[in-house]
């Protein structure tokens, strides 16, 4: 929609238009306005924003703290930022997590990193630190002195209450009050941190009634590494070795994210050979992190056969990684201006030789899993997620196509050589556990259809563009998404002119798969909640950051 | 057992020992669950007397209606019903005295049975295994000592039991 | 055919030639209990070697094949390195309970052990009441399984226990009623006579349909019986990260992994004895030539052949499906398997009263 600005004014909302320069209109506006505007962006027909793809916090030092909320209408397919700008000492904006249940945990991070308190959210614990730690790490005035949070040697004890931030009508104080997580009697049980099925150091506190699940309280942090922090003292070409460590599944399209973002932000073109290399890593990637769903996901319902096919195929994947890129889980190719090296001499002929084979192993895994009937029951019907909840949680990738929301960013806002290609964009409709496993099943197909494109089309020429060796960004905020295996993955840059970024973001495709596991499991059994989870397929380096 | 009286005598004494010291400390221990195990102990040993006499058919029976099926119901009891509360409960008077009626009237049976028992050997196994098919007869005969009345009675009691069972369940639901 | 009732009676006679009887009889009871414990620990390690190779031919893979030639000697290893192992001392448990526990398991398992016909003449316990035996003895691991989760002090250890319980309190009923089927074809409970009725035929080919239906509920059951794949729940690792034995270490542990292994193994002998002929040899009625070459095949080979080839199913089922969820292990068991084996029961009394079968 043009001129989105006059459109609300003329509904009554008070908001100045930041950045004209940028490609996404950008709004201000003051918090107190915020929850009404929010309010009326979510439900007015025209504009229908039903999407908050992510927020980001702000330390803007002088003028103080302020919150960026990138919201998309997947009906009308416009974007809008709205700032809302906060005090730094008395840091309160209201909560949205109401009308966007993707922002529960992310109002939660920000809450973690800034100290922003989200007035009437119902959780307001911190998300990837201690319940002790002091300061706000990602505030530019934090100080890192480690004899302020010495390394702990006791076992942190959970907090098991939730604190709510209201502000009191009459005196405009804010008011604190606590919820219980778990009443007493309750049977709580800790799937996590170390868990076989949680993939990696994820916690869940369940609550169990018998074999039944009740609620699911979700703990990140485990693997928190202060990744969006450590980006802000290193120079660029430096923070690109810390995408691959997120997701390291779909380390080639987080670097790819990140690379496209910086080369827009410095108006570079890069040679088209590069870009379908990084086209075509970017798909033996999906189909890797699709091999190892299916892995998982088999070894979660206690199928270990079909583990150990996945996992011989993906082998072959890492096989052609290593060739090209030198490494096999992290490869660290792609750069500011292509990639870091041409491709091996064999790498066309054996990738080719692996499209013709996988196609011939894979009715071997459906086989000897998907068409069995324990698999069938265990997974039909079970965590349903319907469009409107992914939209809201924030869901997207593969376990937002098996409940029919069209969000694939290759097919949505093309990127690379994705619009030279002919492909389909898988959907099922019913949102159970099944459709989540056939979607990526099925996605493995389109990626296998791709590189065959990809092959035949790659042009001869560079590889890279020679970039200078010290690179400073114009100033301003540039953002860039990117399809990786397992959702909309985001990246966040604002430059003030410095060879160092002012702030760096990384939009998690985890983070609302998790959020969304105390709907999908609850009321189900304890071993629904393990499928659920190994459906979802998060990774949880990427959850933490 | 034709291997000497004097083994023989030692795995009777041996059983009732294990017996009568499981049976005290079922009732002395303070935690419930041992005190369901050292139950489950004793009515081992109550099998094993009965492997010892060559009643194989009645020890079976006491493995698995006692050990395997009764004692698992109490421990599953157990599981779903306790709690720390009722551990520290002080006891009631009158169920002292009805602990005491029933201790007595029970040490007065075993003193009359004590007498009424003709010792001699008893604790020696006579004779070979009873076989099943006798005592399948046993059971569905309508004879003299035939026991078809008894079975059909408990089968028909054992079928309520199991309708009241269904009937609780699905009021619970 | 040789018949190991005669090396038994030489060490009878020679004991008793020259020492009394009530010393001979203790020693032959030393001798019996020695022969047991090492057949078990013995059956263990190869199961469990057998269980590796197996599971590795499924998953494309070699399986232990660096001690000894063919990995022969890895369960060996692996047995030296558990005996060697600490045993955990828990805080906050019932020490009592919880060291008792494993013992009730395997003590179980190796009384219902002793009473599998190996070969002719190689049976330590044979009571006439020989199956009811067996099903009672081994209903007594159900004990030792909720022991271990109670006093585990562990959640996990708790939920598996539970499962565990309601899991075999539900399938014995279905292995009870299949080996009942049996048992009204053979007319006898006793083991030894049940595998000399197979002389003529084995009771899966005698007892024809009802027969070959009670053999696949019994092998349904048995598999669930001893916890294995796809009824592994009790222990399911990726939801209650080991089970009842979680907090098990060292030989305790061991405990639980051999009899479970060796329960796997009894279950296979006994649909060995009671379907397949035990270690009777393929009799053919008719056929005396074919009949005669058979039983110049040794007897125990027949058994453990059999049983190879019992077990090569069980690890079959384990390695193909997929865990069932805890109501729809109960619902098959209680929906279906127990009307179809109770009405199986029904039409193998009218199969012998009529005279039905061959």
């Amino acid at each position: 929609m043009n001129n989105l600005a006059a459109y609300l004014q003329n509904g009554g909302f008070a908001c100045e238009t930041l950045d004209p320069t940028q490609h996404v209109e950008t709004l201000g506006v003051k918090p107190d306005l915020w929850p009404a505007l929010a309010a009326f962006l979510k439900t007015d027909a025209a504009l229908d924003f039903d999407f908050l793809s992510y927020m980001v916090g702000l330390d803007e030092g002088e003028k103080g703290l302020s919150v960026l909320y990138r919201l998309y209408s997947y009906r009308h397919g416009h974007t809008l930022i709205i700032k809302v700008d906060t005090d730094r000492d008395a840091a309160e904006i209201p909560t949205v997590s109401h009308l966007w249940k993707s922002a529960l945990l992310e109002e939660r991070e920000i809450f973690d990193f800034f100290g922003i308190r989200f007035l009437d959210h119902p959780d307001m614990r911190r998300l990837y630190l201690r319940g002790d730690w002091n300061g706000y790490p990602l505030r530019k005035d934090y100080n890192a002195d480690p004899d302020l949070n010495p390394v702990p040697t006791t076992a942190e004890k959970l907090s098991d209450t939730q604190p709510v931030f209201h502000t009191d009508r009459q005196t405009g104080a804010t008011t604190t009050d606590e919820h219980r997580l778990f009443e007493e009697e309750e049977y709580v049980v800790n799937i996590g941190p170390q868990h076989p099925a949680t993939h990696g150091v994820l916690h869940f506190q369940v609550s169990l009634e018998g074999e039944l699940v009740r609620k699911v309280d979700v703990h990140c942090g485990y693997i928190h590494r202060g990744i969006e922090k450590m980006c802000e003292s290193l120079t660029y070409p430096q923070t690109l070795a810390l995408t691959d460590r997120l997701d390291y599944l779909s380390a080639h399209q987080n670097r790819h994210a990140l690379c496209a973002c910086i080369e827009e932000a410095l108006g570079l073109e890069i040679p088209l050979r590069a870009q379908y290399i990084r086209a075509i890593m970017d798909e033996l990637s999906r189909i890797q992190s699709h091999l190892l769903f299916y892995s998982t996901f088999c070894m979660d319902m206690g199928g270990l056969t079909p583990f150990f096919y996945g996992f011989r195929d993906r082998e072959k994947i890492l096989n052609l990684f290593e060739d090209t890129t030198g490494g096999r889980l992290i490869q660290n190719y792609n750069m500011i201006g292509g990639v870091a090296a041409d491709l091996h001499p064999d790498f066309l002929r054996k990738t080719a030789e692996f499209i013709r084979y996988l196609p011939t192993v894979l009715p071997e895994y459906h086989n000897v899993f998907t068409d069995n009937i324990i698999v069938r029951q265990r997974t039909k019907n079970i965590g349903l997620l319907t469009k409107e909840e992914a939209v809201s949680y924030g869901i997207t990738g593969p376990s937002a196509r098996a409940s029919g929301l069209s969000c694939d960013l290759r097919k949505l806002q093309p990127y690379g050589v994705y619009d030279r290609l002919q492909f389909n964009e898988v959907l099922y409709q019913h949102g159970d556990c099944y459709d989540r496993y056939c979607v990526r099943m099925d996605e493995i197909h389109e990626s296998l259809r791709l590189l065959d494109q990809l092959l035949t089309q790659i042009p001869d020429g560079d590889y890279a563009l020679k970039t200078k060796p010290l690179i400073k960004l114009p100033e301003g905020r540039y953002f860039k998404l990117v399809e990786a295996a397992r959702g909309m993955f985001g990246v966040f840059i604002e430059s003030r002119g410095d060879k160092y970024p002012y702030r760096v973001k990384f939009r998690s495709t985890g983070l609302p798969l998790v959020g969304a596991v105390d709907h999908l499991a609850s009321g189900h059994k304890i071993a629904d909640l393990i499928v659920v989870g190994a459906s979802l397929d998060y990774v949880v380096p990427d959850i933490d950051r | 057992m034709e291997n000497g009286s004097l083994a023989s005598t030692l795995v009777f004494f041996i059983l009732a020992a294990v017996m009568v010291v499981c049976s005290i400390l079922a009732v002395t221990t303070k935690k419930i669950l041992r005190a369901a195990t050292y139950l489950l102990f004793v009515l081992f040993a109550t099998a094993g007397l009965y492997f010892y006499l060559n009643y194989s058919f009645l020890g079976a029976v006491q493995l698995t209606v006692y050990a395997g099926g009764i004692i698992v119901l109490y421990v599953f009891s157990i599981f779903l019903t306790s709690t720390d509360e009722e551990k520290n409960r002080p006891i009631r008077s009158y169920r002292r005295w009805l602990g005491f009626i029933a201790a007595s009237a029970g040490t007065l049976l075993c003193v009359y049975l004590f007498n009424a028992m003709p010792w001699g050997d008893a604790y020696h196994a006579k004779g070979a295994e009873v076989p099943v098919k006798a005592i399948g007869n046993a059971l569905m005969s309508a004879d003299k000592f035939g026991y078809i009345l008894p079975f059909e009675a408990l089968s028909i009691l054992l079928l309520a039991c199991i309708i009241g069972g269904i009937m609780i369940a699905r009021k619970r639901r | 055919m040789f018949d190991f009732a005669s090396v038994t009676g030489w060490i009878d006679g020679f004991l008793r030639s020259h020492l009394s009887s009530a010393l001979s009889f203790f020693i032959e009871c030393v001798l019996i209990g020695l022969t047991i414990l090492v057949a078990y620990a013995v059956i263990a390690l190869i199961m469990i070697l057998a269980e590796r190779k197996v599971c590795a031919a499924f998953q494309c893979r070699r399986g232990p094949n660096r001690v000894g030639p063919w990995g022969l000697f890895q369960t060996v290893a692996d047995m030296v390195k558990i005996l060697t192992k600490e045993i955990m001392e828990i805080n906050h448990v019932d020490r009592f309970l919880y060291n008792l526990a494993p013992f009730v398991v395997i003590i179980a398992s190796v009384l219902a052990f002793s009473c599998i016909p190996f070969a002719k003449g190689l049976q330590v316990l044979d009571f006439n009441v020989g199956v009811f035996f067996m099903m009672a003895v081994s209903s007594i691991g159900i004990v030792g399984i909720l022991l271990a989760g109670w006093s585990s002090n562990n959640k996990f250890s708790m939920i598996g226990a539970m499962r565990s319980g309601a899991q075999m309190i539900s399938y014995e009923l279905s292995i009870g009623l299949s080996l009942l089927t049996i048992v009204v074809l053979s007319g006898t409970m006793q083991l030894s006579e049940i595998v000399e009725a197979q002389n003529d035929l084995w009771f899966i080919f005698k007892g024809h349909i009802p027969a070959f239906i009670a053999f696949v509920v019994y092998l349904v059951a048995g598999t669930a019986e001893t916890n294995r794949g796809p009824f592994d729940l009790p222990e399911a690792e990726s939801e209650l990260t080991a089970g009842y034995h979680t907090e098990y270490s060292g030989m305790h542990f061991g405990f639980y992994y051999v009899a479970e292994f060796v329960n796997a193994f009894i279950v296979a002998s006994l649909a060995t004895t009671l379907f397949l002929g035990g270690w009777m040899p393929l009799h053919i009625p008719g056929w005396d030539g074919f009949n005669a070459a058979m039983d110049y095949i040794p007897s125990i080979l027949w058994f453990f052949g059999k049983t190879a080839l019992m077990i090569f199913i069980l690890m079959w089922f384990k390695w193909t499906f997929p865990r069932l969820r805890v109501d729809q292990l109960l619902t098959l068991e209680w929906r279906y398997l127990l009307p179809l084996n109770l009405c199986n029961l029904l039409v193998m009394v009218a199969v012998v009263a009529c005279g039905w079968h061959f």
